[in-house]
């Protein structure tokens, strides 16, 4: 009887944590998508806390009227398709190449890539930027694009590398004897056969490109800038300054696709990142 | 395997390996040749050659002659220990001992002399101080997030382990600020913290708190607010990893030690913690690496500001970077990447060592 009142009051203490502090990461979220959804005379009245009396939608009309995020928006989306696609086709094709294909100094290229997880960025962004400028792609959505798919190469390798490696070789030696060659047998055979690796490295960079800010920042000008940057410029605005509730109705913009695809996708994220941290 | 088909192999190989090359290689060795540089203010490309001035002008020569003060007393060590025996031909095992000596008395030398001119003039060198200040900001911060952090990731990947195995639901709040971004994250906690308005402010007062009201974002709080809001984005990213790590503990190794007898606090420290050590120590090294790397943070949460209280390493070397110093921001980024390369790769012999 007493082992098991023991054993309850342990269970609670140990809900009881888990749960507050679940809370103090979920209630700030919800305090920004509700008070985004208010006028901001309401909003300094009760400081976002009670539900809004009507749904009001102003905030988010005017963060793009006059905010102007809509072209940052529409940045970020291509920025991210662009990069993600290309990060696709270069690390599978990559990845396939040394897992499968025989060449000389294969290893070594593996192990280059591997080797680069461990540079950080701060010994590397202030070169990229003279050698960019050098090469007239400062300023450029290709300078950015190219950067950032160097930045998502090496894991999305790592993980095309081991997938193939799990993969049985009966299909590719029947593909062989049928006469096919080696790009078709990676595009028609093992691209397909990929989907996982595929899933975890499109989300993964998917969330990297959309997150990023320093290279943005170092690469780009005024008005290539992805919604990162945009929300930074946008929250010094006086809009912003002076009504509280567009900053929030801009950080639920930003906030909600990632939390929509991340809701969706949560074990490919997890699986992602955990095989990026074990790799590094 | 003739050479057509070995090139065609290679091909596949090539897109990834020239990007890699434009964008991580020549960009990496570019950096030593360019922090022996400094460019003009007005045009990046006009180099001028200062050699290690921009090394002297970081280190300041106080650090510099500890640092040289250290190699050579190794050195000499080394030399004296005979640590050189593995050199097979024994001429010129000796030959790298006597050099290894003078190296070591030149080192030594460099330091006291330099130690010297700073007494007589008095310590009035201190040509960069911003820039180590923003260091010991960086890592102060990282101690945070090492502490304090990394205790509440731990602590609740336990919790979870221990009442709900799988923990799906923690799993996917806990994730869900680091996969946020810092800006937006920033953003929302520095117009929740803000003085003015003041939403934690005016919680803390409607509780009856108002005593512990303050300026969090001001000038004594707003470094220690921002060690813990980094804290609090990134805890969840060590809760998944330590989590993934205690769930491949097997269940009978737990049982088997309940069997001969052992208390919850024994099977904790001999059993959860030595298994957990690689993942631990795979944490950590996760950890100082994205702390000292944090910019987006600090921009959106307090712009650097107030006065300079928040500009850590990275947003320093931007700072610079702004200002067209590009050979010296190269200096700063060599340095902090060298920073950062010898503690992860210690850290991971160390975590050998104890493994085995």
């Amino acid at each position: 009887m007493i082992e098991k009142t023991k054993k309850t009051l342990y269970l609670t203490v140990i809900h009881t944590f888990l749960i507050s502090v679940a809370l103090t990461c979920i209630f700030p979220l919800l305090w920004m998508l509700n008070s985004s959804l208010k006028p901001n005379a309401e909003f300094i009245r009760d400081y976002g806390f009670r539900l809004p009396e009507n749904l009001h939608f102003e905030n988010y009309v005017s963060v793009f009227t006059q905010g102007r995020l809509g072209a940052y928006f529409l940045n970020s989306i291509f920025y991210t398709a662009v990069t993600v696609i290309a990060i696709v086709l270069v690390s599978s094709l990559a990845g396939y190449g040394i897992s499968r294909l025989k060449f000389r100094g294969k290893n070594f290229i593996f192990y280059m890539f591997l080797a680069a997880m461990m540079i950080p960025i701060p010994a590397a962004f202030v070169p990229l930027y003279v050698l960019l400028r050098w090469a007239g792609l400062l300023n450029t959505r290709t300078g950015y694009i190219l950067a950032m798919v160097n930045v998502g190469l090496s894991l999305s390798i790592y993980l095309y590398k081991t997938f193939f490696d799990q993969l049985p070789k009966d299909l590719e030696e029947s593909a062989r004897i049928d006469g096919c060659g080696k790009f078709r047998t990676w595009w028609h055979i093992m691209f397909p056969l990929a989907k996982p690796a595929t899933g975890v490295v499109v989300i993964f960079n998917a969330l990297n490109v959309w997150n990023e800010l320093l290279l943005a920042l170092v690469i780009l000008g005024e008005g290539l800038m992805p919604l990162q940057v945009g929300l930074l410029i946008f929250s010094e605005s006086a809009l912003a300054m002076t009504q509280q509730t567009t900053l929030m109705a801009a950080l639920t913009i930003t906030a909600l696709p990632i939390i929509v695809i991340y809701l969706l996708m949560q074990k490919h994220i997890i699986k992602g990142v955990t095989a990026g941290a074990t790799v590094g | 395997m003739n050479k057509k088909e070995q090139l065609v192999s290679f091909s596949f190989v090539f897109p990834a390996l020239v990007i890699f090359s434009c964008f991580y290689i020549i960009p990496f060795f570019y950096t030593f040749w360019l922090s022996l540089h400094e460019a003009s203010p007005i045009n990046v490309f006009d180099l001028t050659f200062v050699g290690t001035q921009n090394f002297k002008e970081a280190f300041s020569p106080p650090i510099l002659a500890g640092i040289a003060g250290l190699f050579g007393i190794i050195l000499i060590f080394f030399a004296l220990k005979n640590k050189f025996k593995k050199v097979k031909r024994e001429s010129l095992a000796k030959t790298i001992q006597v050099t290894a000596i003078a190296a070591g008395i030149t080192c030594l030398f460099y330091a006291g002399a330099t130690l010297i001119h700073i007494l007589k003039t008095s310590l009035a060198f201190t040509p960069d101080p911003a820039w180590w200040n923003s260091v010991g900001r960086s890592f102060y911060i990282t101690l945070w997030a090492l502490t304090f952090q990394n205790c509440l990731a731990f602590l609740l990947a336990l919790a979870v382990d221990r009442a709900v195995r799988s923990g799906q639901f923690y799993r996917a709040v806990f994730f869900m600020l680091p996969i946020l971004g810092e800006v937006v994250i920033g953003l929302l906690l520095r117009t929740i913290l803000r003085a003015h308005p003041g939403i934690l402010n005016h919680m803390l007062e409607s509780v009856g708190l108002s005593g512990w009201i303050q300026n969090w974002l001001g000038r004594d709080f707003a470094l220690t607010t921002l060690a813990v809001s980094h804290s609090y984005r990134g805890f969840g990213y060590g809760f998944i990893i330590l989590l993934a790590g205690l769930q491949t503990i097997p269940e009978q190794l737990y049982e088997a030690a309940r069997i001969d007898g052992a208390n919850a606090f024994y099977r904790f420290t001999k059993i959860t913690v030595p298994m957990l050590i690689p993942v631990i120590f795979l944490v950590i090294i996760l950890t100082i690496l994205g702390t000292v790397q944090i910019i987006g943070l600090p921009m959106a949460l307090t712009r650097g500001g107030p006065a300079g209280q928040t500009t850590v390493a990275v947003y320093h070397i931007y700072n610079e970077l702004q200002n067209n110093y590009v050979g010296y921001a190269s200096s700063l980024g060599l340095i902090l990447g060298f920073i950062l390369v010898v503690l992860s790769f210690s850290l991971l012999k160390v975590s050998k060592k104890i493994n085995n």
